[in-house]
């Protein structure tokens, strides 16, 4: 069985003026082709790395180490990256601002058009033509969108447009980094919508980048919960939900807004420490309500139910 | 009992320049007759998607921008037919925290300098300021030595609590707040509503909270009002509208995920969920919906409902 | 002003990320002591009547360096050290006078243009692009032909063409905060608008155009000199003056090169010191990509 993503001790890092900073430590993850897998975590904690990472899209001072596999192809293989053919063709990103994506100076239907193009060699007018009104109407987009320029457009339909570029080349892999972010509350959730029932039809293996829990919650399988470079919870999206063992992953559910619950949200205090100054041992312990002295120790991982992993060495005392 | 601020069929809108020379404009209303009030010790959430009008209703009440129509009324005195003077003084019990602190700061002064701004027109002498600035600093649990610094050195949820220190420091009786927690992580964000639920218990005070994000209003707010281009859609108790929301667009957002139609908002007929609303008829194209009483201070503008 | 102290202590923390560079040590250090021997000149030349031009000797016209004259004599018989050190310090008065009144006048109407209403904004916009359009050297010419030689319309023509540069960078830099928050809210508290200015737009417009001046003072040099060299004949050729010395010696480059050369020198090293001190602080002050653009190639 060919895995879409397999990674084993892959870490990430950036060459900056005050040296190397590894933002992502051994990640070893195993993501099944079709599969809708989100990566959880806060700002700062490495997700989008790995997401940038997965799409072939590192900057060059960017240095990386262990391996990363795409359906079976070696994409990353110690400081290697060998991305040519993978990148845009068979994993695409889609990011959090769609500016950043759309080109201001030509229409929605000449951007689709260059990337069909890229990958199909030469279409004729009406082939081209036919192959944009089919993306758009993947999307949900009215065909009159093609010819307009993205400034003319709203928010949520530039981010439409932005998916409709990434799944021009037909891609295998999506990565989806915090696609909902700059979008008002239920934009957020068509958009969530919108790309799982993608993600269904077109046999995607999806990877949501996100910092909502709520929305994992309806978009992905299952959930990774990233802290300060590690995984530190991995399971399918229910048992993180309601049965979730890391002490981080609780608090982070108990700091949620839930309405008609009107507890006292966790107050998790102090901050995610800043990449780069990780101490030894377990990172989330200088903000653990229950670390120990086992705890300046690296976690192991323990299985603790059905494909659900975690790496702590005090889960049981949750 | 009358409340401590009510805004009536405030109208707000906005020229924008359009065409190649920038001669030509476009008039966009922000606010098109909104009337909403907030009693003493009240804490009233406003949500809505963007263009919603919900942060320029903040902006209208504390005189950022003008309302081309309608009263907003203070104890009783209507704020734009005051004098500057008087104004002032009244500003003086309204507190303004704006939407991204990293902007509403300037990052050449010092924290202590920015926070004791407010005070610097009131001819407070320097020692008063120095001391409540210490003690405006200890109320949202900021350290006394980051009066020094500057805005940039600081994490997003210690910016926040310089612009709500900022903004407590006139011992204001109404705290606006735009946005308070939207560009703020999880656990951030948790910290800072957990103060505001705070300093409300202990100040007393009255809360107007903007956000996009009905969940985390819910948490700080007894009341909460819907908005949706410009106009109040529903309001009521937050545990009411949260249970059972009745307008159209309260249901999007509050439950999204049963919402099957594409909710687009209509500019240019009178209630704007016409294109899409289960239960339009004819007039709703033409006539603005009227609010209709269903509860105890809970109302909807929906024609359904009369 | 509280503007100004932070301002400097700014740029002093750009010199010293700037004085990382050997280049910047050079040319801040040569500049450095260019201008203090331009400031001395007048009080250590052996000649100084030669040097300001009152005095002529004519039997001593053009004789090659010697003990007695440093760098040799001009056509006049003045020694042309002491007349190269009264160049030098005229170079440097003007230069610094320039850059200052521009940028002062520039920083105000730049300013102003992004605070006042639109009407009066527009026309202050105006009047800077169309002082921008103006090449400087026409205009010292109209100004020469008018008012005559001397220091005063070679200073007022430079500073035309200068100030609305720095009337730009002022303006854009306000513009750009003026929709800010911080900028508006003062006035909701009471307070007036010559406060947000003095403290809020101010101390945000003052570096970048500090930057600007202090990155233009090489080229002031050099446009100043080529003006006093195509119009030295204009002027008064008694007046020490860099260009004029280069312009009148060219005469002799091939018989008695020390004429042109020695000025020549000078100048270039004023200007290029002056130069290279100006492009290091601007490069320091604007990273282009601070991460290793490098490698993308």
């Amino acid at each position: 069985m060919v895995l879409a993503i397999r990674s084993y001790r892959l870490s990430v890092g950036y060459e900056v003026d005050e040296g190397l900073v590894w933002v992502v430590d051994r990640l070893s993850l195993e993501v099944g082709v079709g599969e809708s897998y989100c990566l959880v975590g806060e700002s700062g904690c490495g997700k989008s790395t790995i997401g940038n990472t997965i799409a072939g899209l590192l900057p060059p001072y960017a240095v990386t180490d262990g391996i990363l596999e795409l359906m079976g192809v070696k994409a990353v293989e110690g400081r290697l990256r060998r991305f040519n053919g993978l990148r845009g063709r068979v994993v695409v990103r889609i990011p959090q601002d769609p500016a950043a994506s759309l080109n201001p100076f030509l229409t929605v239907e000449e951007q689709l058009e260059e990337v069909l193009k890229a990958h199909l060699g030469q279409l004729t007018e009406a082939e081209a033509r036919r192959r944009v009104q089919h993306l758009l109407s993947l999307v949900k987009l009215p065909p009159e969108v093609a010819e307009v320029y993205p400034h003319q457009l709203s928010g949520g339909m530039k981010q439409r447009v932005a998916i409709a570029l990434a799944l021009a080349p037909s891609p295998k892999v999506v990565v989806a980094d915090e696609p909902t972010s700059a979008l008002d509350a239920y934009l957020k959730f068509s958009i969530a919508r919108l790309l799982k029932a993608l993600q269904l039809a077109l046999g995607l293996t999806l990877i949501f980048i996100t910092h909502d829990l709520t929305l994992a919650r309806y978009v992905c399988d299952r959930v990774a919960v990233v802290y300060a470079g590690r995984v530190v919870e991995e399971a399918r999206t229910v048992d993180i939900l309601e049965g979730a063992v890391h002490p981080y992953t609780k608090l982070l559910l108990r700091a949620v807004p839930r309405r008609l619950n009107s507890g006292r949200l966790a107050d998790i205090p102090g901050a995610p420490p800043p990449p780069g100054r990780y101490l030894p041992g377990c990172r989330f312990r200088p903000r653990c309500p229950i670390a120990s002295e086992e705890c300046t120790k690296d976690p192991e991982v323990v299985e603790v139910g059905e494909g659900h992993k975690v790496y702590c060495w005090r889960w049981r005392s949750g | 009992m009358s409340p401590l601020l009510s805004v009536e069929d405030l109208y707000v809108a906005f020229r924008t320049t359009k065409g190649g020379l920038g001669l030509g404009y476009r008039v966009v209303w922000a606010l098109r007759g909104v009337s909403l009030g907030v009693e003493e010790g009240e804490s009233l959430g406003v949500v809505g998607g963007s263009g919603s009008g919900k942060s320029t209703l903040l902006k209208a009440v504390i005189g950022l921008v003008k309302p081309l129509k309608g009263s907003i009324i203070y104890q009783g005195l209507d704020i734009l037919k005051l004098g500057w003077p008087q104004r002032k003084r009244i500003l003086r019990e309204i507190g303004y925290v704006p939407q991204e602190p990293s902007q509403s700061m300037d990052p050449k002064m010092s924290v202590g300098d920015i926070v004791v701004e407010p005070l610097l027109a009131l001819g407070i002498p320097r020692r008063s300021q120095e001391h409540l600035l210490g003690s405006v600093l200890e109320l949202v649990d900021l350290p006394r030595e980051i009066r020094g610094r500057s805005i940039r050195e600081l994490s997003g949820g210690m910016q926040q609590r310089v612009a709500i220190a900022r903004a407590l420091i006139t011992k204001p009786k109404l705290l606006l707040l735009d946005e308070p927690t939207s560009s703020l992580d999880v656990s951030t964000s948790a910290q800072i509503l957990n103060l505001l639920k705070d300093l409300r218990e202990t100040l007393g005070l009255s809360y107007i909270v903007v956000s996009h994000d009905i969940d985390s209003v819910s948490y700080v707010a007894d009341r909460v009002a819907v908005m949706a281009l410009g106009i109040v859609v529903e309001v009521g108790p937050t545990d009411r509208v949260l249970a059972e929301p009745l307008h159209p667009y309260t249901r999007v957002l509050v439950e999204p995920e049963k919402v099957e139609e594409e909710a687009t908002l209509d500019p240019e007929v009178a209630c704007p969920v016409y294109r899409w609303c289960p239960w339009r008829e004819d007039r709703c194209a033409t006539e603005r919906p009227q609010p209709v009483e269903v509860g105890r201070r809970h109302l909807v503008m929906c024609w359904n409902y009369l | 002003m509280t503007a100004l102290p932070e301002a400097l202590s700014d740029l002093l923390r750009l010199m010293r990320r700037a004085w990382r560079r050997p280049a910047f040590r050079v040319a801040l250090s040569l500049a450095l002591a260019l201008t203090a021997l331009g400031l001395l000149g007048p009080y250590v030349a052996p000649y100084p009547l030669q040097g300001l031009g009152v005095e002529v000797v004519p039997e001593k016209s053009l004789l090659s360096p010697s003990l007695e004259h440093l760098l040799g004599t001009d056509a006049m018989g003045r020694d042309i050290l002491s007349r190269v050190l009264f160049g030098l310090w005229r170079a440097v008065i003007v230069t610094l006078l320039v850059i200052s009144v521009s940028a002062a006048l520039g920083l105000f109407v730049g300013s102003a243009a992004a605070v006042l209403p639109k009407p009066v904004e527009t026309v202050f916009v105006y009047i800077m692009e169309l002082f921008i359009s103006v090449p400087s050297i026409l205009l010292a010419a109209a100004l020469v032909a008018t008012a005559g030689g001397g220091l005063v319309p070679l200073i007022v023509a430079l500073v035309l063409t200068w100030w609305p540069w720095y009337g730009r960078v002022a303006y854009t830099q306000a513009r750009a905060i003026r929709e800010l928050d911080f900028v508006n809210l003062p006035r909701v508290f009471g307070l007036s608008r010559l406060y947000v200015v003095r403290r809020h737009i101010v101390p945000h417009v003052v570096p970048p155009v500090l930057v600007e001046a202090l990155s233009d003072l090489g080229s002031v040099v050099i446009e100043m000199s080529t003006i006093t060299f195509i119009f030295g004949a204009a002027q008064s050729i008694s007046e020490p003056d860099l260009g004029v010395m280069i312009g009148l010696g060219l005469r002799y480059v091939t018989t008695h090169p020390w004429v042109a050369l020695f000025p020549a020198i000078f100048l270039a090293l004023l200007a290029i010191s002056f130069t290279v001190f100006g492009e290091v602080l601007y490069e320091e002050a604007n990273p282009v990509l601070r991460k290793r653009w490098f490698k993308w190639f």
